[in-house]
């Protein structure tokens, strides 16, 4: 960047300059230092239009702490015009915004939009419209938000990112009036809640490749406010109207709105006193564990019915912990243990007597141990395995329910939607445009129940089909000795039902799980749960069809077996353990329901049928084998039998999909 | 007696970028901006005149303590060893964090972490070895990011250079890569201008 003045020069009485700042719209603005040591910036007026300075003129004795004072008009020998001003000494909201570039924790955004938006408010109280707010025009002092270059905005400035370039990004924050030559102070508003929304993503609402585009867009199009948060939403909304008598009438509604006036909460300086029991007015907080889920969005207080931007925790109803903490027989028991507990403390009964009655109790049940203890163990290990079992499928079943996204109830702010959860729950980092994924399963989620079924049929049919070509083909190209004796033909079909039984599982839950990305470990928990019951349906298979090894692969020489020794009979052939360990390991181990998503990349991953049979192997290898061979041959028929029945949108359709997420 | 710190040290104000005070000797003493009080590094902070200094000893940086000092939380009595990104506390609120981000180059560079500036005014303080580097990569003890090429400040038999790969003018002479400069000059190349100050 280029100075006309450097280091040491004095073009105005009793300042010396010592550096160039920055370049903006109405000329350079450098760091100077008075003769008695007084920072001071300096700006040199381009053009010396009398009239272009009496909008300075007009603000120089206005005083608020969110504007960039301005301490006088000075003019040189040669005439230039400059204004001494405030030295700021701090960063621009530009430079804040390109260091978030997927938004800004909210905390932040309030703190900033509440500076930015008091100041605004006191120009407008004074009859000032600012014209040319933009991040730029924004600066951070020690936490001080101060707002620069208003009065001095007779024509707009171009450039959003102060520097040379002015080409893109021209006219990111122009209110679409203005080419009409409209300046009322909707323009500011406009402006604020352009801003407001890049704050919160980190992206303008109206981009494009050139000026045109992008005032084309202020005229024509709505912003895309899916990923943005109630209240911001709506204000945001409502501040980009295309029509300034509909829009927002003030900055301080707008502040209303948020909880940011004066007397609001969400200030970093002055904590105010909270609202509800649960608004945190503190950082916000991130989803951290399993037990709680923060919401962000307008509360109503109960109190003056006014709206607060503050964050209140709820226990969430779909969370892995809550199966355990609301299972109503654990909690029927947990009940009545606290109730025996309470009862006991609370007891009138004097401490000596409390001793005598537990020494005699106990002593009781020792002496009558041998009576009661035979019955009562197997009695207690089979209440324990009972529960147990309940359990899992009580799990299985809160799991498989898992949330779809859904359209929240209109008009009831309290309850945020859920593309709002996913985005708060992931304010780390910020869901993106170009986050077309979520918005892909969004689309799969609202797909009628009926087609669903159509769809998973179809690929049922479809995959026993493969299912029975591969293992045929396995069977004639292995070193198996296919003939027609009845072994043959009962251990085909045990392969063939073993792998069908398995891919329909895979079809079915990855048909469940479609519409959402899920959490991994849960998946994987409701898969191992799966496994375990197409394990004991293979034993079953197996014993029943009476099916008899089948030559060349099926060896039981495996070192692993010495280890596991119960689990394989005398002739070393699996049993029932086996079974069970080697199915659920194989569908706990990898992520299954991947192969039947119909985002995948491609159809038939040969890449993927390898790396899920190289994991069985090492898992058969390492563990549990399965008659030897054949036991890699059944995910590998799996696989090829999910990815090619399963439904997939193709590249065709991935790429619109991307690209309509991408206009909207 | 003090010894007088002027001839060590320069301002050094770049245009769009800041203003930085560099330190050129062995020995940098911390103190407190007031007047008639001639230390290295004045700082406008609750600190004693002489607070503590700041040796170089081949490529490694002590601190030796004067009055109450803290390394990364710890009161040090002794003179204890800088290494990267550690914070010195002087008294109870003056906080700088110590920097010395070019592998090659001995040179360092101190940052305020409290809000509280040097007197004059500089952004941050660069103890300078034989170089300071300036340029866009973040590797560089001053970033610079809008420029094309890194410039290097270096000091040979007790003179100024500077050296870029492109033509540059220093006060208004126009040299080629690498030229001779005073601790008042004014450099200035295709995409950057600075200015040195003495003080």
């Amino acid at each position: 960047m280029k100075f006309v003045h450097a280091s040491g020069d004095r073009p105005l009485d009793g300042y010396v300059i010592k550096r160039g700042v920055g370049a903006g719209g109405f000329g350079e603005v450098y760091f100077a230092v008075s003769d008695a040591g007084k920072e001071v910036a300096l700006k040199r007026i381009q053009r010396n239009l009398d009239i272009e300075l009496r909008g300075v003129r007009q603000c120089l004795n206005l005083k608020h702490t969110n504007l960039i004072a301005l301490y006088d008009i000075r003019y040189s020998d040669d005439d230039q015009a400059w204004v001494v001003m405030e030295y700021v000494n701090g960063e621009s909201l530009k430079d804040v915004i390109d260091r978030n570039p997927n938004g800004m924790p909210l905390d932040q955004v309030n703190a900033w939009f509440k500076g930015l938006g008091q100041g605004t408010a006191y120009l407008h109280d004074h009859g000032i419209v600012h014209r040319d707010l933009k991040p730029g025009n924004v600066f951070s002092d020690d936490d001080a938000i101060k707002i620069g270059d208003y009065g001095l905005s007779k024509f707009i400035s171009c450039s959003r990112r102060s520097g040379q370039t002015e080409s893109v990004g021209t006219f990111h924050y122009m209110a679409p009036e203005i080419g009409k030559g409209i300046y009322g102070k909707e323009i500011d508003i406009y402006a604020l809640g352009i801003v407001l929304f890049e704050l919160l993503t980190g992206v303008v609402p109206f981009d494009g490749e050139s000026s045109q585009e992008i005032i084309m867009k202020h005229l024509t199009a709505d912003p895309d406010l899916s990923e943005v948060p109630e209240p911001y939403r709506e204000v945001i909304r409502r501040a980009l109207l295309k029509d300034p008598e509909k829009r927002i009438g003030s900055v301080h509604e707008m502040l209303d709105m948020l909880g940011l006036s004066e007397d609001g909460s969400a200030s970093l300086s002055q904590p105010s006193p909270p609202v509800r029991a649960e608004v945190v007015d503190e950082k916000p907080v991130y989803i951290g564990d399993d037990h709680e889920e923060i919401m962000f969005g307008a509360m109503r207080d109960s109190m003056t019915g006014r709206r607060t931007s503050g964050v209140s925790t709820e226990t969430s109803r779909t969370t892995a912990a809550a199966p355990v903490a609301d299972e109503p027989i654990a909690r029927a028991v947990k009940t009545g243990w606290r109730n025996s507990v309470n009862w006991w403390h609370n007891a009138k009964l004097s401490v000596p007597l409390k001793v005598a009655i537990v020494v005699g109790v106990a002593s009781l049940l020792c002496l009558t141990s041998p009576a009661w203890l035979p019955v009562a163990v197997p009695v207690g290990i089979g209440f324990g395995a009972v529960y147990l079992v309940y359990f899992g499928i009580r799990s299985l079943m809160l799991i498989l329910d898992e949330p779809r996204p859904e359209t929240p109830p209109a008009g009831d702010t309290r309850f945020t939607s859920a593309d709002e959860r996913e985005y708060t729950a992931r304010s780390g980092k910020r869901a993106k445009p170009s986050d077309w994924r979520k918005h892909v399963r969004r689309d799969l989620s609202r797909k009628p129940a009926a087609d669903r079924l159509t769809d998973s049929t179809g690929s049922f049919l479809m995959s026993s089909l493969v299912c029975a070509v591969m293992t045929f083909l396995m069977m004639v190209v292995g070193p198996t000795s296919i003939d027609a004796s009845v072994h043959t033909w009962t251990f085909y079909a045990w392969m063939t039902l073993t792998t069908t039984l398995a891919a329909w599982t895979i079809l079915g839950i990855g048909k469940l799980w479609e519409a959402s990305e899920g959490e991994n470990i849960r998946r994987r928990f409701a898969m191992l749960i799966a496994g375990l019951v197409i394990g004991a349906i293979s034993f079953i298979a197996w014993n029943g069809l009476m099916v008899s090894p089948q030559g060349g692969w099926v060896t039981y020489e495996y070192p692993a077996i010495e280890y596991f020794r119960s689990m394989y009979g005398t002739d070393k052939t699996p049993q029932l353990p086996a079974y069970l360990a080697y199915f659920a390991g194989m569908f706990a181990l990898l992520r299954w329901w991947k192969l039947a998503d119909p985002l995948r990349t491609t159809r038939l991953g040969i890449w993927k049928i390898g790396v899920h049979v190289f994991w069985i192997w090492i898992l058969a290898e390492m563990c549990w084998p399965l008659h030897g061979g054949w036991g890699l041959m059944l995910p590998a028929v799996i696989a090829i039998a999910v990815q090619f029945s399963a439904p997939w949108m193709g590249p065709e359709e991935l790429k619109r999909a991307r690209a309509r997420v991408w206009q909207a | 007696m003090l010894e007088l710190p002027s001839g060590n040290r320069f301002l050094l104000w770049i245009d769009a970028v800041g203003g930085f005070l560099v330190c050129q000797g062995d020995e940098v003493v911390l103190g407190q901006a007031a007047p008639g009080n001639e230390v290295d590094v004045p700082i406008l902070g609750d600190i004693s005149r002489r607070h503590a200094i700041i040796k170089r000893r081949g490529g490694e940086y002590v601190i030796e303590p004067l009055q109450a000092t803290f390394v990364d939380g710890h009161e040090t009595c002794d003179t204890t060893l800088l290494s990267e990104g550690d914070e010195i506390r002087l008294g109870e609120r003056v906080i700088l964090k110590f920097r010395k981000p070019h592998a090659l180059s001995a040179s360092a560079r101190l940052d305020f972490v409290s809000r509280h500036r040097t007197q004059p005014s500089a952004d941050a303080i660069v103890l300078m070895a034989e170089s300071c580097v300036l340029g866009p990569r973040w590797k560089n003890h001053i970033v610079c990011q809008d420029w094309q090429d890194d410039v290097v400040l270096y000091s040979q038999d007790a003179d100024l250079y500077c050296r870029t790969v492109r033509e540059i003018e220093v006060d208004g002479k126009i040299c080629a890569g690498r030229g001779k400069i005073s601790r008042n000059s004014r450099i200035s190349g295709a995409d950057f201008s600075l200015s040195l100050e003495a003080f």
